[in-house]
């Protein structure tokens, strides 16, 4: 009688676990089934800002195709997938990657005509949700 | 062409490099969806009454509780055998020590050097996880501990007879402030302070905390110095009161019990002591209010603020840069307002409560008692919101362990391992952290009822005293699930 709230912590814990492994499995499970679909983002920078939403939102599995185009020379990274690259007004630049992880991704611009270094500014988010 | 291009790459890289310095390493959290938010909340807010109509319900005191002496099996004697111990005392003092070298003589960058992610990732979040799960395994293997005492060994060796150190007593009024000052030093450098994860800065601030902790042992012996202001001895023995272990000195036990009950105090916390608990926890809260965008508006309002402006200006020198200044203004007050909604509350109480059943109880005592019964809110807000960067940043670990200097070493071949940001599906990080806040907040009605039961002992006068309680709460879990729901970005 004096405790039951370690009987409800225990099954709590124990069956979050459960949930929570079973989630991961399903998520893994329905990557493999997405990963056929391909989504083609394009993606425009005037003025050193993005044109639109800041937060671009993706699903988990999706093979994605983003296309940049800028009025002016700059180095992207995108964090936590960790992708670099360089886009000019010369014409588009591609970045291509599969979204396996989940996650909110700041993309960073670095050097927008800053010979010194100190443009470092968050350009974009891509968030990439869990499948529903 | 060629050269400008040349230029350009080499831009790139300082830059780089430059970009990872904005606070050490990142949390790439998706924010919980609305729905699990508003579930939470209301799963939260009717548990609540659960827990209350469950306390009506007659004597529910707990005056004892059950526990299971582990040295009474093989496993837990070895486990808590001297060489084991030994061994991992080693440990964590060769840890102390190469986190200073690596500091001092290794790379720059802070991923290729092991300290930042030692200190911060490793020992910050992921020994609180262990104290609040596990036990309080900081007071074994503190590595000041370790050598202070180490060096009163051999002192006592080579001059028998003589004793280490000056053993002043410790002056009462200081109680527990010093630890309570150096708190809120390490809260600012951990979520302020620019240089934070300059490898060399951080090894300076490490060798400074040293040697303070030192003296203080010197002067006052260890013991004193260990409750009254060694931070960490403090802090994670704060946190694992909550685990279900305890060591019980006078008897020789080392036991398993319920988890928490270590949070229901026999009297009241000391002034010092309650200050120390609310410190701990607002300062877990501001740091999830730093990422959202709600501290960016504040931020920018503080700016262009004429009333603000002179602070900022006169700051910024002593805290690195502007944004330092802002947020190191902003700590202040969020950590000052906390103590005083706190105290509001306890008023609250203090008036609820019939005079009858409080006796002589005053206000401070009150915020004393019950002060420990928020704790598993913070705990549980810890551990959701460092889930994932604990198991994503956790990784670097693996490449660090290889080549800690960033000397391009590779002791164990796991130099080229690269983190895996996969490890952790958001939906399972959602599903955890509200399950876990809801749950820490039950513990944290359900600790406080007890506290209200044992002291006012009839039962109406302690549900009444209660209602204040029970807001106070409410709004605490409210805003640990909404930092959670809000998109993290960065205040630049």
């Amino acid at each position: 009688m004096a405790f039951p709230l370690i009987q409800t912590a225990r099954t709590l814990a124990f069956s979050t676990a459960i949930f929570g492994l079973s989630l991961s499995l399903e998520a893994q499970q329905q990557t493999d089934d997405a990963t056929n679909a391909t989504v083609r983002i394009e993606i425009r920078i005037e003025n050193r800002k993005l044109v639109g939403d800041q937060v671009i939102r993706l699903t988990q599995g999706q093979r994605v195709e983003i296309v940049w185009i800028t009025d002016e020379a700059v180095e992207l990274h995108m964090h936590g997938y960790d992708i670099r690259v360089e886009i000019s007004p010369d014409g588009p630049t591609t970045m291509t990657f599969t979204a396996h992880a989940t996650g909110r991704f700041p993309v960073t611009s670095h050097g927008f005509g800053d010979e010194h270094g100190h443009g470092h500014d968050t350009l974009a988010y891509i968030e990439i949700h869990p499948i529903k | 062409m060629l050269a400008a291009r040349a230029i350009f790459a080499f831009l790139g890289c300082a830059l780089s490099v430059t970009a990872q310095a904005h606070g050490f390493a990142e949390r790439y959290d998706l924010p919980v969806p609305l729905h699990l938010y508003l579930a939470g909340s209301a799963a939260a807010v009717a548990l609540s009454f659960v827990v209350v109509a469950y306390f009506v319900r007659g004597d529910r005191t707990v005056q004892r509780y059950p526990t299971f002496n582990l040295l009474g099996t093989s496993a837990g004697r070895i486990l808590a055998s001297r060489m084991v111990r030994f061994v991992l005392q080693l440990f964590t003092v060769f840890m102390l020590v190469l986190v200073v070298v690596a500091g001092f003589i290794g790379d720059t960058d802070p991923f290729k050097n092991i300290a930042p992610t030692t200190v911060w990732v490793i020992w910050w979040v992921g020994f609180a996880y262990v104290s609040g799960m596990l036990g309080d395994l900081w007071a074994l293997l503190n590595p000041w501990r370790t050598v202070f005492e180490g060096a009163q060994w051999l002192f006592a060796k080579l001059q028998s007879g003589k004793r280490f150190g000056l053993n002043r007593d410790y002056p009462e009024r200081l109680a527990s402030w010093p630890a309570a000052i150096l708190f809120v030093w390490f809260t600012w450098a951990e979520l302020i302070w620019p240089a934070s994860d300059t490898p060399a800065e951080l090894a300076q601030m490490v060798l400074t905390y040293s040697v303070i902790t030192w003296v203080g042992m010197f002067t006052f012996g260890s013991r004193n110095w260990l409750r009254h202001g060694e931070v960490f001895t403090v802090l994670f023995g704060l946190l694992a009161r909550f685990a279900p272990t305890e060591y019980v000195a006078e008897r020789q036990e080392w036991n398993l019990r319920p988890w928490a009950v270590g949070l229901l105090p026999d009297k009241p916390m000391s002034l010092s002591q309650t200050v120390f608990v609310l410190l701990m926890l607002s300062s877990v809260t501001f740091d999830g209010l730093l990422a959202t965008p709600l501290w960016g508006a504040i931020a920018q309002w503080m700016l262009v603020s004429d009333l603000v402006r002179p602070l900022i200006l006169l700051l910024q020198d002593v805290t690195g840069n502007a944004i330092a200044a802002i947020s190191t203004i902003a700590l202040i007050v969020f950590l000052v307002l906390f103590q005083l909604m706190y105290a509001a509350f306890c008023g609250l109480m203090y008036l609820a409560t019939p005079a009858r059943a409080r006796a002589d109880l005053s206000i401070g005592e009150l915020a004393g008692l019950f002060v420990l019964s928020l704790v598993p809110i913070a705990l549980a807000y810890h551990l959701a919101h460092y889930l994932s960067f604990l198991l994503i940043v956790g990784q670097y670990m693996i490449p660090l362990a290889s080549d800690p200097f960033g000397f391009g070493w590779d002791l164990f071949g796991t130099k080229l391992y690269f983190p895996n940001i996969a490890i952790v599906n958001a939906k399972f990080v959602w599903i955890t952290s509200v399950i876990a806040i809801v749950t820490g907040h039950i513990i944290a009605v359900w600790l406080a009822h007890v506290v209200a039961l044992r002291r006012f002992r009839d039962s109406k006068a302690a549900l009444r005293s209660q209602i204040p309680m029970l807001f106070l709460m409410v709004t605490y879990t409210m805003l640990s699930l909404w930092i959670l729901a809000q998109p993290i970005v960065e205040t630049t």
